[in-house]
């Protein structure tokens, strides 16, 4: 039987939808599987946009977030509101994500090589017609098809806004790799996105 | 400042993450060298935009509605 089909249920429902994250939770925690479905429609685009971007997969990116959100529903209890709840939940899945990479061995390689001279990088610009018009659905080609040790700090970087100690302390590097790391990919996405543009 | 090392310190001034002496001789070369102030300009689009996916992003999105099957399936149970 639907909410609708019923007005009390569907009163019900009303007050769902308005409720705030905290009270969802808590609601949730208690076992109202209802609650949860308001906070999981709720959340779901940002943390499927998370999974995908950090594995440029999308079977896998589908597999996390049924996986994160059904350790949200195991561990909900546990979410206190001393932050927000967006940001205890961005939180849990990049924890998630980076322990799926370390279980399938599949950690982002970060290395000390720099692909690119930078007479190479200084060259390019000598042409202003293959100056790149950057749009988002160039962006997110372009970091699809970064190295996955470049895609992951920059998306925790530039995407999601993290500190480089937080990422250094996140994927077990230095606060130094992280930003070597994040130069390179900016780098190599400025030059992802010029062939993007002469191809 | 040469280029090489002005290229190789673009982000961290970028992200402010340069000593006063160095930020003021990277600034001073990006004025001075138009290659490496294009270079310059195309990271701080980059970084633009990629600040913009949090929010507005441009995915093409799995099924909601099939993932919250899956999750309760029994099969899948969360709670067993």
């Amino acid at each position: 039987m639907t909410s609708a089909e019923n007005p009390n249920q569907q009163a019900a429902s009303e007050t769902l939808q308005q409720g705030t994250d905290y009270v969802l939770a808590q609601r949730a925690a208690a076992g109202e599987r209802e609650a949860f479905e308001v906070l999981y429609h709720r959340h779901f685009r940002r943390v499927y946009a998370l999974c995908l971007r950090m594995t440029a997969n999308q079977n896998e990116a589908e597999d996390l977030t049924q996986e994160v959100f059904t350790q949200l529903w195991r561990k909900i209890g546990s979410f206190r509101g001393e932050s927000a709840f967006t940001t205890w939940l961005h939180r849990l899945t990049i924890n998630y994500v980076l322990m799926h990479f370390r279980k399938r061995k599949s950690r982002p390689e970060f290395t000390s090589e720099d692909e690119e001279t930078p007479e190479q990088i200084v060259r390019g610009t000598e042409n202003p017609e293959t100056m790149p018009v950057i749009d988002r659905i160039a962006l997110e080609r372009a970091i699809a098809q970064l190295a996955p040790g470049y895609r992951t700090v920059f998306v925790l970087h530039d995407v999601e806004g993290l500190e480089h100690e937080e990422i250094a302390q996140a994927l077990g590097i230095s606060p130094g790799t992280s930003k070597s790391q994040l130069h390179k990919a900016r780098l190599n996405l400025r030059k992802l996105l010029r062939q993007q543009t002469t191809s | 400042m040469n280029c090489a090392t002005s290229l190789g310190m673009l982000s961290d001034y970028h992200d402010g993450l340069l000593g006063e002496m160095e930020s003021l001789l990277v600034r001073q070369h990006l004025s001075e060298c138009a290659p490496c102030g294009g270079v310059y300009y195309e990271l701080e689009m980059i970084v633009i935009k990629a600040g913009e996916l949090k929010d507005e992003c441009s995915l093409t999105f799995a099924n909601e509605a099939l993932i919250w099957q899956r999750m309760f399936s029994p099969s899948s149970q969360p709670n067993t």
